[in-house]
C-alpha cells in the first residue's frame, strides 16, 4: 500500500489544479435546486461498495469486542486503490 | 439461588443474520441484542446522553425473529467506582421490556473516570482494580443497577491485557468475590479468559475453579486473532479448536448454564457466510449438550485470603490513571509511570485510537474519503490524532462525528467542497437523533461531488457545476418538498433533469 501513496499525491495535484478553473466559476443560477433524501438514506450514501456495505454503519455504539477496530484500514485502502480493494486482506485485526 | 430459565445456544444479533434465525429455533434458540449498538442518542447534540430510542424499523426486525432475546449491554459497565446512572439503567429496562428478556447483562468493567461534572470516556472497556476495595465498589455499582432492573442481572467476565500485579486478587477469585457480594449471575466469556491466559495472566482452569458454578447461566464463545505478541479477543472468525475443547471440559462441569451465545463482528458475519455461522451454532449445541455431566468432579477452589488487596492504590486512582493512559495522556503519579512501562498500555492505546479511527470514518464517511484522498491517509489520521487531544472518546458513533465534524469546520485544511461536505454529513447526524427534518445547503452541485466519493474517487472539478444546491434531509415519514430520492437513486439519477424546488 504504500508504494501506492505517490500515485495518489499526483493525482491530488491534478486535481487541485482542476479545482482552480471551478473557483473562477460564478453561480450561475441563484435559485437553488432542491432533492429530497430520506435522512437514513444519506447516512448510507457512500455505502455502495458492498464489501464495505457489509461492515453494517451504526451509529450507536461500537460492538462488544475488544481487538482492533479495522474500518479505518478498509477504508484506507479502498481509497488507495478501490479496483484492487478486497476485504480479506485487512485481516490483521 | 436465583433462577433463570434454560434457553439453549444462540448468537449475537448483527444485521446480516436474519436469514440464518428466520430458520427456526432448531439451529438458535437465543439472540443477544447489545441495546447501544442500535440506540439512537436522541439528545446526540448535547452533552448527554441519557436518553435513547431504537430505529423502529430494527425493532420490528428483532421482536419478530422466533428466538428468545437476551439483552447484553456493552456501554455501562458496573465494573468501576462510577454507577450507572439511574437514567441509562432505566434505557436498559425499556430493552428488557421490549424484547421480554428473562435476564439482562453487563462488563464487568470500566469506561468513564472524572468527577461528575467533568466525567469522560475511556473509549474501551478497561479492568477494574481488582481489589477487596474494587470488589466493594462493583458491587455497589451492581446492587443500584439491578435494583432497577425487572430481571435477574449477570456480569461478564471481561479481557484484561495489562500484566497480573503483586496486588490484585486473582482474576477468578475477584469475579467470584463480586458476584456473591452482589447477588448476581456469572457470564462467563470463555474467549475472554482464555485471551487473558494466553496473555500471561490466570490459567483457564484456576480462573473457573474460583467461580461460584452455580452462578454461571450465559457463556460467550468467539474467535480472536493475535497482534503485537497478544492474543486479541476481536471476535474474528470461528471458535479456535482449542477452545472448543476447553470448553467442553469447563461447561461439563458447571451446573446451572442457561445459555452458550457466539459472538461475531458484523464484518465476520459478512465473511464468514450462514452455511459457516451455521456449523458455529451447531458446534456450540454439541457443547450444550454435556452441560452440567461432569458436576461431581468440579471442586471450587479455596478464595485467596483477602488481606492481599488492602494496599494502594484506591480504585478510584487506578481508574484515573489507566482511563488518562490509555487515551494516549501521561499521568506524572508512581502507578502512572508503573503502568506506562507495562505494554498492555501500549496496546490499550492502539485499540483506543483505532476504534476512534473507525468511528470517524463510519460518521463521516464522505468527508474522510475526500480527507485521505486530498491529503493521504496518515496526514488525515494526524488530523484525527490532534482531534483525539482535544476531546475525549464518546459512547455514540454519532456524537464523536458530531464533534469531529465542529473540530474539522475549524482545523482541516481549507480544500474545495470540503465545508459544505462536512455540514451535509453533520446535519444527517442530526437528522437522524433529532428526528428532524433539515436543509443540507450545497455552494455546488452536490450528487457529482457524493457519487464520486462513494466510488472511493476525488470528485472531477469539471464535471461540478456551482451554484445554489439544497439536499432535503427527511426525518422518518416525512414529506419531501423536493424531488424524492433514495440512497441508490441519488447516486444514479441523472440530476440535471430533476425540478427545481
Amino acid at each position: 500500500m504504500v508504494g501506492r501513496a505517490g500515485a495518489r499525491h499526483s493525482f491530488a495535484w491534478g486535481w487541485k489544479m482542476d479545482f482552480e478553473s471551478f473557483s473562477r466559476q460564478l453561480p450561475t443560477d441563484p435559485v437553488p435546486w432542491r432533492i429530497s433524501l430520506p435522512a437514513k438514506a444519506a447516512f448510507d450514501i457512500a455505502a455502495v461498495h458492498k464489501i464495505v456495505d457489509n461492515f453494517a454503519r451504526a451509529i450507536g455504539c461500537e460492538k462488544c469486542f475488544s481487538g482492533r477496530h479495522c474500518l479505518f484500514t478498509l477504508e484506507r485502502d479502498f481509497v488507495v486503490n478501490p479496483p484492487n480493494f478486497d476485504v480479506v486482506s485487512v485481516g490483521h485485526r | 439461588m436465583i433462577r433463570v430459565p434454560s434457553l439453549g445456544v444462540g448468537i449475537v444479533y448483527t444485521p446480516g443474520l436474519e436469514s440464518v434465525l428466520r430458520d427456526g429455533t432448531d439451529l438458535a434458540q437465543v439472540v443477544e441484542i447489545e441495546p447501544e449498538t442500535i440506540w439512537i442518542a436522541g439528545q446526540a447534540a448535547t452533552q448527554h446522553e441519557s436518553r435513547h430510542r431504537v430505529e423502529p424499523s430494527f425493532e420490528r426486525i428483532v421482536r419478530d425473529l422466533p428466538q428468545t432475546k437476551l439483552i447484553h449491554g456493552v456501554g455501562y459497565p458496573v465494573g468501576g467506582t462510577k454507577p450507572v446512572a439511574d437514567t441509562d439503567v432505566d434505557d436498559l429496562q425499556r430493552m428488557v421490556e421490549s424484547f421480554r428478556a428473562p435476564w439482562a447483562s453487563e462488563h464487568l468493567s470500566f469506561n468513564q473516570i472524572g468527577a461528575h461534572d467533568a466525567s469522560f470516556r475511556t473509549g474501551f472497556l478497561l479492568p477494574p482494580r481488582q481489589t477487596l476495595a474494587g470488589a466493594d465498589a462493583a458491587i455497589a455499582s451492581i446492587r443500584k443497577c439491578a435494583a432497577r432492573l425487572s430481571v435477574p442481572f449477570a456480569i461478564e467476565t471481561g479481557v484484561n491485557y495489562l500484566t497480573p500485579r503483586y496486588d490484585e486478587l486473582p482474576d477468578g477469585d475477584f469475579v467470584a468475590r463480586v458476584a456473591e457480594g452482589a447477588d448476581c449471575g456469572i457470564l462467563l466469556d470463555l474467549h475472554n479468559i482464555w485471551a487473558n491466559e494466553r496473555n500471561g495472566r490466570q490459567s483457564v482452569a484456576d480462573y473457573v475453579a474460583a467461580l461460584p458454578p452455580e452462578r454461571v447461566w450465559e457463556i460467550h464463545l468467539a474467535g480472536g486473532s493475535e497482534h503485537r505478541g497478544f492474543w486479541l479477543d476481536s471476535h474474528a472468525g470461528g471458535v479456535p479448536n482449542e477452545l472448543i475443547a476447553l470448553a467442553r471440559e469447563v461447561i461439563s462441569g458447571l451446573p446451572n448454564v442457561c445459555a452458550i451465545v457466539f459472538e461475531a463482528t458484523s464484518l465476520d458475519v459478512a465473511t464468514l457466510g450462514d452455511d459457516a455461522l451455521r456449523r458455529e451454532l451447531e458446534r456450540l449445541a454439541e457443547l450444550w449438550q454435556i452441560r452440567g455431566r461432569a458436576t461431581r468432579n468440579v471442586a471450587r477452589a479455596k478464595p485467596m485470603p483477602a488481606t492481599v488487596s488492602e494496599r494502594t492504590p484506591a480504585p478510584v486512582e487506578w481508574e484515573e490513571t489507566l482511563g488518562t493512559l490509555v487515551l494516549g495522556r501521561s499521568v506524572g503519579t508512581a502507578l502512572g509511570t508503573e503502568l506506562e512501562a507495562d505494554e498492555g498500555v501500549a496496546l490499550l492505546r492502539e485499540l483506543v485510537a483505532e476504534f476512534r479511527a473507525g468511528m470517524a470514518v463510519n460518521a463521516l464517511r464522505l468527508s474522510s474519503r475526500f480527507l485521505m484522498l486530498t491529503l493521504g491517509p496518515d496526514a488525515y489520521r494526524d488530523l484525527l490524532a490532534r482531534f483525539w487531544q482535544t476531546a475525549a472518546p464518546e459512547l455514540m458513533t454519532a456524537t464523536e462525528g458530531l464533534r469531529l465534524a465542529d473540530f474539522l469546520a475549524v482545523e482541516a485544511p481549507a480544500l474545495p467542497f470540503l465545508a459544505d461536505l462536512i455540514a451535509f454529513e453533520r446535519d444527517v447526524l442530526l437528522t437522524i437523533a433529532t428526528d428532524r427534518t433539515r436543509i443540507a445547503r450545497f455552494s455546488y452541485d452536490p450528487v457529482p461531488v457524493v457519487r464520486a466519493l462513494a466510488r472511493g474517487e476525488l470528485p472531477n472539478p469539471a464535471l461540478v457545476a456551482r451554484g445554489p444546491y439544497e439536499i432535503e434531509l427527511l426525518s422518518d415519514g416525512a414529506p419531501a418538498t423536493g424531488v424524492l430520492l433514495t440512497g441508490d437513486d441519488a447516486l444514479a439519477a441523472p440530476h440535471s433533469a430533476l425540478p427545481r424546488s
